[in-house]
């Protein structure tokens, strides 16, 4: 608007400058007029040409004094602003870690009382069941913070280093917190040919132990059966991770990896676990991927497949 | 039987680790601590009379961290094998760094726990194993 205004006085004096140029040449050339009749009236016009280039400058200058004023005043805003936003992510990761810390700490002395409880052979089946329920539902609140843990770790890129590692070695170590996480089920992990090495960090754990922890989740049966299937692609591996569980639909085969996505089916999740899968592996580079074990028959059990590049691919 | 000093600030963990190592009849929970400069002095203490096969160590305390702790254990007894247990998974590298053993994450699974403790003394080359 500002601009805008002194706009129209710029253009005011450039339609008067052309008048003068006008007169000039009328008087001067067209009516073969002296230079001094003609004076009075270019004077005339020139004056108040002048002034109005004088005038519209000063307008000019007083809308670049503004214009800086609010400059600033927008500077001033955005650090207000940055200054909240950063008061704003110390508490979160306060919480966060209050969260990881002391309530991780709170879960385990009551996961680690009732796993004991679990072992004693004295406990009646009846009383077994109301431990398990509720070893399950603090089981539930560890990996929640857990993930979210993983989450901000994989944001804050601290600690993370790559190097090469067995899948054989991967999958035992997920395969022992599979089995710690779910007492009383009977877990059977077939792997064709683990004897690969893979190009991964530490979190390349949480991959297997999400992928393997949803197979015991959503197999209904006592008995678990998981086959994990390794490909090479040439370029990279595909470890596909195989269950007799309940199956995805296709309708949600694409959602379930995304944030807050859920299965509806009878047993509860946040929906991170595999958002935190995905995350991890498109940090190697790799992808993942739901299918059907059987084409076309969601209902027999699902393959969640991941690639990750091999080294230097 | 071996022994194991265990240091946390939280009475419950401590409480916890008891239950657990009693639990298996093969090891003692000898001592525990609250703070890494209790671990250290009680570590100290124990040298000269009884051995010490494991310390369990926590990383957030009062007084002094885990970190220090560890370090200051080593220093004193190069042998000794020393658990690293926390929550913060960016403490690892500097665990390891420092001579922990072996790094455990919190929450902690007790057949987990019981399964990595066994490793951990296993592999000190002691075929004493009752």
């Amino acid at each position: 608007m500002a601009y805008g205004a002194s706009l129209k006085w710029i253009l005011l004096a450039v339609l008067f400058l052309l008048t003068l140029v006008y007169e000039l040449v009328r008087h001067v050339l067209l009516e073969r007029q002296s230079l001094e009749s003609t004076l009075p009236g270019l004077v005339f016009y020139g004056a108040i040409l002048i002034s109005l280039v004088l005038w519209a400058f000063s307008k000019i200058e007083k809308q670049e004094e503004k214009l800086r004023e609010y400059s600033k005043e927008l500077e001033r805003h955005v650090e207000e602003r940055t200054k909240e936003l950063r008061e704003a992510k110390n508490t979160s990761e306060f919480y966060l870690d209050l969260m990881s810390h002391d309530i991780a700490n709170a879960n385990t002395v009551v996961m680690g009382l009732l796993d004991t409880l679990l072992m004693d052979p004295e406990v009646k089946e009846s009383q077994r069941e109301t431990l398990v329920g509720a070893y399950t539902a603090a089981k539930r609140s560890t990996n929640i913070i857990k993930n979210v843990k993983k989450l901000q770790l994989i944001q804050s890129e601290e600690g993370i280093t790559p190097e090469e590692k067995k899948l054989k070695e991967i999958l035992q170590e997920a395969y022992g917190m599979v089995e710690a996480s779910f007492p009383g089920r009977r877990i059977r992990l077939h792997c064709a040919s683990p004897d690969v090495m893979l190009y991964v960090d530490d979190l390349i754990v949480d991959v297997f132990f999400n992928l393997l922890s949803n197979a015991v989740k959503y197999t209904p049966s006592h008995d678990v059966e998981i086959e994990v299937a390794v490909s090479d692609l040439g370029r990279e591996w595909k470890i596909s991770v195989i269950d007799r569980g309940v199956g995805v639909p296709d309708e949600v085969k694409n959602l379930v990896f995304k944030r807050f996505e859920r299965l509806t089916m009878d047993v509860k999740g946040l929906g991170l676990g595999l958002h935190l899968v995905k995350t991890i592996v498109s940090r190697y580079g790799g992808r993942v991927w739901v299918e059907d074990r059987i084409k076309g028959d969601h209902r027999r059990g699902s393959v969640f497949n991941v690639t990750i590049p091999k080294e230097g691919a | 039987m071996y022994n194991i000093l265990a240091v946390d600030d939280e009475p419950d963990i401590l409480f916890l680790y008891k239950t657990i190592i009693n639990l298996r009849g093969k090891y003692t929970l000898l001592d525990t601590a609250s703070n890494g400069e209790e671990a250290v002095q009680k570590y100290k203490a124990y040298l000269s009379r009884k051995k010490v096969d494991l310390v369990i160590m926590d990383h957030r305390m009062p007084v002094m961290d885990g970190l220090k702790a560890t370090r200051k254990i080593l220093a004193m007894d190069r042998e000794a094998k020393i658990k690293f247990v926390s929550a913060d998974l960016r403490v690892k590298k500097a665990a390891l760094e420092a001579g922990a053993v072996d790094f455990v994450e919190k929450p902690l699974l007790v057949k987990a726990l019981i399964r990595n403790i066994e490793e951990v003394l296993n592999s000190t080359g002691d075929n004493n194993m009752p």
